[in-house]
């Protein structure tokens, strides 16, 4: 699968950078007042928040070019934890949409939120 | 032809500028997790949302007079996109997109002026001069600014033709930015620019990239679409604008292009 694409300096994500473990848990709950529950995602799965600023107009196609290629978050591609530098191999953008915010010359602005698949 | 107008700064937007690319993803969440996805081509749009301050009375009629005659949301008008490159596949000089005369030779893979292998060379075998263009669907009548960087071992010139004008520079055997600006006269449709190279003539070209106001912006790769959006809409049925002092307006537009 396409890797996601790197900033000019290498990197992935910038500070602030936010990151999520996520469960699934059932929970039935008696009229009694007790509660009974049930484990659905058999593993956690991964989320990232990818903050990034001061982007140039060649970051800001990079990474256009890669979201209309995975078609929004229909694709899947190879994303390394900016956090550990585990690659998961499967994984896709949140949202179906990717909003660019163009402050001034050269100081691109995105908000992505990519999420680990579950195969 | 209905076309979203340039300020009196010969560009059509200011910053912060906010451009949205949207897709629609036919979603199916299985309780483990797992997910059942499919694209729905049909679904891809582009938004804009364009903040205008310091606008003069006229700026803002020519805004109000497309709104008008597009009856807000009704209608669709063509919008140059100021985040892209109105050029199509300006890495991709071999693309049929670019209009070559048949004694232009053009080679991909040549060492480009940021570290990569980008740009290409272009060598006229021909005796007469040879041109390399591209046809867009915007005004004629705009402001448009046309770049590249260029860079000749020989020395050869290179001419840069922004319409009906031509600007012949002078290369040297060190990369740069050269360019072409202005507004052309007459009215009509489409707009034609590109280089054109002298008999014998080799040059390496990195970048091309037309854009809809006065100089250089920074460098937009582009691919399969250029910047011009030819089906373009107000979000809106209702246009706002505030009046801050004589000849000082300010309004917010939403637009949507729907491909």
């Amino acid at each position: 699968m396409n890797p996601f694409p790197r900033l000019k300096s290498g990197a992935i994500a910038q500070y602030p950078a936010g990151r999520r473990t996520v469960y699934s848990t059932w929970v039935g709950q008696f009229v009694g007042g007790g509660e009974q529950r049930f484990r659905e995602y058999p593993t956690a799965l991964r989320r990232w928040l990818i903050d990034l600023r001061l982007l140039t107009s060649g970051e800001i196609s990079s990474l256009r070019m890669f979201f209309a290629g995975e078609q929004g978050r229909a694709g899947m591609f190879q994303f390394e934890d900016p956090w550990d530098g585990t690659v998961y191999e499967s994984c896709s953008f949140e949202s179906d949409e990717n909003e660019i915010r163009w402050e001034g010359e050269e100081m691109g602005r995105t908000r992505i939120v990519i999420r680990q698949n579950r195969n | 032809m209905l076309v979203f107008p340039q300020l009196l700064s010969g560009a059509n937007t200011q910053y912060p500028l906010v451009r949205t690319d949207v897709f629609r993803t036919a979603l199916n969440s299985l309780a483990d997790g797992r997910e059942v996805k499919y694209a729905d081509a049909g679904g891809v749009a582009t938004r804009w949302e364009l903040r205008l301050e310091g606008l003069t009375n006229g700026e803002w009629a020519e805004i109000a007079a497309l709104y008008q005659a597009v009856e807000g949301r009704l209608r669709t008008f063509t919008l140059l996109d100021p985040m892209s490159n109105l050029f199509e596949w300006s890495e991709a000089l071999i693309q049929p997109e670019w209009m070559k005369d048949p004694m232009l030779a053009v080679a991909a893979g040549v060492a480009d002026p940021f570290g990569g292998a980008a740009a290409f060379q272009v060598v006229n075998a021909g005796q007469a001069d040879q041109m390399l263009r591209q046809v867009i669907a915007g005004p004629t009548g705009f402001q448009y600014c046309c770049s590249v960087w260029a860079r000749s071992v020989g020395g050869s010139n290179l001419t840069l033709v922004r319409g009906g004008e031509r600007q012949v520079v002078a290369l040297g055997v060190d990369w740069q930015r050269v360019f072409t600006s202005g507004m052309s006269g007459g009215s009509g449709d489409t707009f034609t620019a590109g280089f054109e190279l002298g008999p014998g003539a080799a040059v390496d070209l990195f970048g091309p990239q037309l854009e809809a106001q006065l100089a250089p912006g920074a460098y937009w790769k582009s691919a399969d679409h250029g910047g011009v959006y030819p089906k373009v809409r107000f979000e809106d049925d209702g246009l706002d604008v505030t009046a801050r002092d004589v000849q000082v307006n300010a309004g917010v537009l939403r637009l949507v292009s729907v491909e």
